[in-house]
């Protein structure tokens, strides 16, 4: 294991994500959530419980506390009011960005490989989850997954970890998603990053399992711009980059309408799979800026629209 | 050969090949482009593509085409196949005769395609030939003829030309006797029209060999020809002109109907000056164009031609005896000219200049060369020793033209036209009752005749010629009460002159006129020219060749092999190989050669009896050949469906195709600026030197280096200040001082950008190489000042004391061309031209000044100012501005007009002697006197 090559990549790839994650606010400094980024971890969750956050006043019924009645608001009317502060609970975010082969690939030499672009908005966004006080796990690609943790430390532990991926690969399998075998808390949240070009009942199944667990996802489908055109022409034999096989296609240019109509169908696919867990899904291509999805995937993993 | 109507194939069995294309329509059609290689992650969705959308992999029908085009283009080149095959020529042995004397020159290439039609047809059939011209054999040059496969004699073709003289037939005719044929052959003589010695024997040679067919231009314009022409006055037109008959020949007069051709004269830029027609009638052999043509232009005429002719016989050179007339003007004081406007000959010059080559000097000098007219202005009597030549000179044709002035009187030479009165008549004078007279209309019989006088051309003063009888005769222009103002005789073959006024305006306004332009045109117009002008000892030189026209009337430099030709057996050399028509002789007196002038009436080649065809260029069948045609068709052919394949295996992507393109253009354009890059390279060679530059783009002080450290330190530091101060005070705003070594000068160009240069003497002063020292002496003399500065003050700086600095500038000084210097006094323009200062002090006041003597070279400036108070010492300050060096005995005062000083000098360098103008004295004087 080249140690120094990996750590040199480790902190290209911080570097990086440290440049994505600057150009967006932090989690709890968005203008949303402004009043609750006061305490360290905890951030209201949008349902009355406990907390210190004000959140709403109810008439009283029965089974409220006789503490829990407000009297300056009941004295200005006839009913009885209840104060109901905001529940307040710390997060815990499951974040795995795919280093299959395939996501080695980039079209041109101008653009990054997806894997490397994955691995950034990874980073990126752990970094901001740690800067609002939430808990990180990461899952690696052969299923393993940390401890959750917190803490500024656990971003320069997953780059070194996806580095070491990236650069010695240790899935043995495709780009299916790995079977992890780590529970994970519930109510947590977990970020799944890679192409999703697996067959679509291969990742149907692995996302059963995640849904499952009743847990709250986000998917991010990194695509080369190649892979959304198809720009060859001619008469070209295509390899697959997993042992997948090989074809020729005689007149690539006929055939490409047909690839995108594949393609849409397969995305298709993945998003009603993810809608029907109230998953979101995301597209993002390397030829583009990484801020856009990212900002698109703050909104979600902030948004709690269950 | 397979003859199919108009084409014929030489190798016909390369059609069969043909059978093949089918098979190759097959293979093309199967053959599917080849498979690139990508690596791509969603192979997946490209698995199971509907097959029925899939297109062939055929290649297209349009590049199968092409392709099989390119094939059969091919095949057909290989069969050789040649349209116009002439069917009816018979195999045998040719022998072809080519006429190549000055009458082939016309329809030259008709001639040569003639000859290689003839060529390639017996080639074809496998034949032998043989090419034989009727050129003149250069001396000890032998021509080896033999029959040779038509082939290399068709190599051989391209090395015959025509000649600008006449051809040899008596020659060819030898060599077709030396021929053995084995088999009876066909001969052609490819004639040029002319009949000369041997025509008659040639073609009875060519008759004894096989058929003859004499091939000539038919009924295409024949050879012409034009003679070289007089010159003439023309006589009565009102505005000075010079009618020029051309006379035109041509050969075979009575096969051509009447023509009309445009003959030109052409100057040596190649301009047309002038053009006339020239018209034929039916059956002449000469006709004549009239062209009427000014003088200064005939002047110019280096040649007439007829306009769509370009032969060496339709061009007539002219040589210097028909161009411009050289004209001397005498005078006594030919060098040392004070004040141009007042000089004698400035006038003359002016008036000639227009249309003559005018040369002044002494009598030795112009007659090195050979004269038209000799002018004397001066008006004195010709010396004894002179007068001998003089009128030899005038006797062989010169024309010599005398103006009168107050040391001519009475008869004092026998070169003068008429008896003269003593002393000289002056009218409309303080002492005289008389107008100034005008002058009467000319004469008759005056060459003048036609020219318009001026009312306000008056005379004031003239001399008078005795009255005698035939004055009336001698008379070509008189004044308005009769008295002659020009009278001229003969004497031999020339004429003699005299204008009875001074050629300058002080005698009449007769010089300050446009009729005196005019009166001397027509003077030079009826001098004989050259042609018997020149000296006795010209018979006796020999004229080299200057420059050869060739068959097509082109001149070019003479080679190696033209020899120079005798003066005295100059117009008996008839054209050739040896002598070609041309310009010989030195630059001003050149010869023309013109082979027109040895053709004297040329007959037309007269119709041969007995078994000769006659036939006209186009008589002889153009066979023409496919193959290369076809080849390089097809090889282009595959040049596209190389670029087409390349696009169609996309080995060139879109976005590379715009690189090709850029590459190809790069390409191209290198090629053809390869001649811009030399002229660049050219450009650079040339390049001028950074000291120079640096000297040139800022005006700068300098200084010359002394070759000690510290006193170089000092003047440097010395005009460092000066030239701040001036910014400081004046408008002069000078660059950086520099500093010259006077080692590395080699002219003065490295001097003169500095309008002021400082030269510090020091007791060990070397005196610098006489290259420096003759830039200095240009430098002074193109108007630079030079600052001498040698103080020999005890504690100088360089010096001593001892009155070795001042030793080691009188050294110098003496070395150097310099005027004589004087004191510079409290008035000079020096004491004024910024500050008004008394003297020029510098670090001591008491040492001399000297300046030039005021002259009238370079408006009254010095060039010098020559002292000893070490200027620069006074002026030098160190970094921090704090002076260098103590003034003594003035202290800081001193200093202070030390630097006025220095700025007087500087803008004396820079404004010469403007302050000395007397606009500005009232306000000197005033602030003076305050």
């Amino acid at each position: 294991m080249n140690a120094v090559a990996r750590r040199e990549e480790s902190h290209r790839l911080r570097l990086q994500a440290d440049a994505v994650a600057g150009a967006l606010p932090p989690l709890l400094v968005s203008a949303r959530n402004i009043a609750v980024s006061v305490t360290l971890g905890m951030h209201g969750r949008r349902r009355a419980g406990v907390g210190d956050t004000f959140w709403q006043f109810r008439q009283y019924s029965t089974g409220d506390t006789p503490q829990g009645i407000d009297w300056r608001q009941s004295g200005k009317r006839d009913v009885v009011f209840v104060r109901e502060r905001e529940l307040m609970a710390a997060q815990t975010a499951a974040l795995w960005c795919d280093t299959s082969p395939s996501m080695r690939y980039s079209s041109s030499p101008k653009l990054p490989p997806k894997a490397e672009r994955a691995a950034v908005m990874t980073l990126a966004l752990a970094e901001l989850l740690i800067d609002g006080g939430e808990r990180i796990i990461h899952l690696t690609g052969n299923g393993d997954s940390a401890r959750a943790a917190s803490g500024r430390t656990v971003v320069g532990q997953i780059a070194d970890v996806i580095a070491g991926e990236i650069i010695e690969p240790t899935t043995t399998h495709a780009s299916a998603i790995p079977k992890f075998s780590a529970r994970l808390p519930r109510h947590s949240t977990v970020v799944l990053i890679s192409d999703f070009l697996a067959p679509l009942e291969e990742i149907t199944a692995s996302l059963k399992g995640l849904i499952r667990m009743g847990l709250a996802g986000h998917l991010v489908q990194v695509l080369d711009p190649a892979e959304e055109t198809l720009p060859f022409s001619g008469r070209v034999r295509f390899v697959g980059l997993e042992r997948e096989g090989a074809t020729i296609i005689d007149r690539t240019e006929d055939a490409r309408a047909q690839y995108i109509a594949k393609l849409a169908a397969h995305r298709e696919g993945l998003k009603s799979v993810a809608a029907a867990a109230g998953w979101s899904f995301h597209v993002h291509h390397t030829d583009r800026s990484p801020q856009m999805t990212m900002a698109a995937l703050h909104n979600a993993v902030t948004g709690y629209r269950r | 050969m397979l003859n199919l109507g108009l084409l014929s194939f030489g190798a016909p069995w390369a059609l069969a090949a043909a059978a093949a294309l089918p098979l190759v329509w097959l293979l093309l059609r199967l053959t599917p482009p080849a498979v690139k290689q990508i690596h791509f992650p969603a192979v997946r969705l490209l698995f199971d593509l509907d097959p029925t959308q899939r297109t062939s992999a055929h290649t297209p029908p349009w590049l199968i085409i092409l392709r099989i085009g390119l094939l059969a283009l091919a095949l057909l080149g290989l069969s050789e196949p040649v349209i116009n095959f002439n069917r009816a020529e018979k195999s045998g042995p040719l022998v072809v005769v080519i006429d190549t004397g000055w009458g082939a020159a016309t329809h030259w290439e008709q001639r040569m395609r003639v000859l290689r039609d003839l060529l390639e047809t017996a080639d074809r059939r496998g034949d032998q030939a043989v090419v034989i011209t009727t050129d003149m054999a250069s001396v000890g040059e032998e021509t080896d003829t033999h029959l040779s496969p038509a082939r290399d004699a068709l190599a051989r073709v391209s090395h015959i030309a025509p000649q600008p003289w006449p051809t040899d037939r008596v020659h060819a005719a030898a060599q077709v006797k030396a021929l053995t044929l084995k088999t009876a052959g066909r001969t052609v003589w490819i004639s040029d029209g002319v009949d000369t010695d041997g025509s008659a024997d040639l073609a009875a040679a060519l008759s004894s060999i096989g058929p003859l067919t004499v091939i000539d231009s038919g009924t295409l314009p024949s050879a012409l020809i034009v003679y070289p022409p007089e010159r003439k006055l023309a006589a009565g037109t009102e505005n000075a002109s010079s009618n020029v008959d051309v006379k035109v020949g041509r050969v075979g007069a009575d096969k051509y109907p009447a023509a009309i051709h445009t003959v030109r004269a052409i100057d040596d830029q190649g301009q047309v000056l002038g053009h006339a027609t020239a018209t034929f009638g039916s059956g002449a052999t000469t006709a004549t164009a009239h062209m009427p043509i000014p003088s200064e232009l005939a002047n110019q005429i280096a040649r007439f031609d007829i306009e769509g002719v370009t032969t060496a016989a339709a061009t007539a050179l002219m040589d210097d005896r028909w161009q411009r007339r050289p004209v001397g003007i005498a005078s006594a004081t030919a060098t040392g000219i004070r004040a141009p406007l007042l000089e004698n000959a400035y006038y003359l010059k002016k008036a000639l200049a227009p249309f003559a080559d005018v040369r002044a000097g002494d009598l030795d000098a112009l007659f090195e060369r050979p004269l038209a007219v000799l002018i004397m202005a001066d008006g004195g009597r010709i010396l004894d020793a002179e007068q001998k030549r003089l009128t030899d000179w005038v006797s062989n044709g010169g024309m010599l033209v005398r103006f009168a002035g107050p040391g001519l009187e009475g008869n004092v030479d026998p070169l003068l036209p008429v008896k003269l009165r003593n002393g000289d008549r002056a009218l409309g004078g303080s002492m005289s009752w008389t107008t100034p007279a005008s002058l009467a209309p000319f004469p008759e019989a005056s060459p003048f005749k036609g020219l318009l006088v001026p009312d306000d051309v008056t005379v004031t003063t003239q001399v008078l010629a005795e009255p005698a009888s035939d004055l009336q005769k001698r008379t070509w222009a008189l004044l308005k009460d009769g008295t002659p103002l020009v009278t001229a005789r003969t004497i031999g073959h020339g004429w003699v002159v005299l204008f009875h006024v001074s050629a300058t305006p002080e005698w009449s306004k007769l010089p300050l006129s446009g009729l005196f332009v005019d009166m001397l045109r027509r003077v030079v117009d009826i001098s004989h020219g050259l042609d018997t002008g020149g000296s006795a000892d010209d018979s006796e030189g020999v004229l080299a060749p200057r420059s050869i026209i060739d068959a097509f009337g082109r001149l070019g430099a003479p080679n190696a092999t033209v020899g120079a030709i005798a003066a005295a057996t100059f117009d008996e050399k008839q054209p050739s190989p040896a002598t070609p028509p041309g310009l010989y002789g030195p630059r001003g007196a050149t010869r023309a050669l013109n082979l027109s002038a040895h053709l004297d009436n040329p007959h037309a080649l007269p119709g041969f009896s007995m078994g000769v065809t006659h036939a006209s260029f186009d008589a002889v069948v153009h066979e023409q050949a496919l193959k290369p045609w076809l080849l390089v068709i097809a090889l282009l052919l595959l040049l596209g469906d190389l670029i087409v394949s390349y696009f169609l295996r996309r080995l060139i992507p879109e976005r590379g195709l715009a690189k090709v393109g850029v590459a190809a253009s790069v390409l191209v354009l290198l090629l053809m600026g390869a001649h811009p890059v030399h002229a660049a390279e050219g450009t650079r060679r040339g390049e001028i030197d950074a000291a120079a530059k640096a000297a040139i783009l800022d005006t700068r002080l300098a200084y010359i280096g002394t070759g000690a450290p510290d006193l170089d330190r000092v003047a440097n530091a010395g005009l460092d200040a000066l030239t701040e101060l001036l910014s400081a005070r004046t408008a002069a705003e000078f660059a950086a001082p520099a500093k010259i070594d006077l080692a590395g000068v080699t002219d003065a160009d490295g001097l003169i950008p500095y309008p002021l240069i400082y030269w510090r003497i020091t007791s060990n002063f070397r005196v610098p190489p006489d290259k420096a020292l003759a830039a200095v002496n240009m430098y002074l003399h193109r108007g630079g000042l030079v600052i001498f500065d040698a103080p020999d003050q005890v504690g100088a700086l360089g010096g001593g004391g001892s009155g070795t600095v001042t030793q080691r500038l009188d050294e110098l000084l003496r070395k150097l061309d310099i005027p004589p210097v004087v004191t510079l006094s409290d008035d000079h323009v020096l004491n004024r031209s910024f500050y008004l200062t008394r003297g020029l002090p510098g670090r001591y006041v008491n040492a001399p000044v000297m300046v030039e003597r005021a002259s009238a070279a370079n408006d009254g400036a010095s060039s010098v100012v020559i002292g000893g108070n070490d200027w620069v010492s006074a002026w030098a300050k160190d970094a921090s501005g704090a002076p260098l060096y103590a003034a003594v005995p003035g202290g800081e005062a001193q200093r202070e007009q030390a630097f006025r000083a220095g700025v007087n000098m500087v803008m004396y360098a820079l404004t010469g002697n403007y302050k000395s103008d007397q606009v500005h004295l009232p306000a000197i004087m005033e602030r003076l006197t305050q």
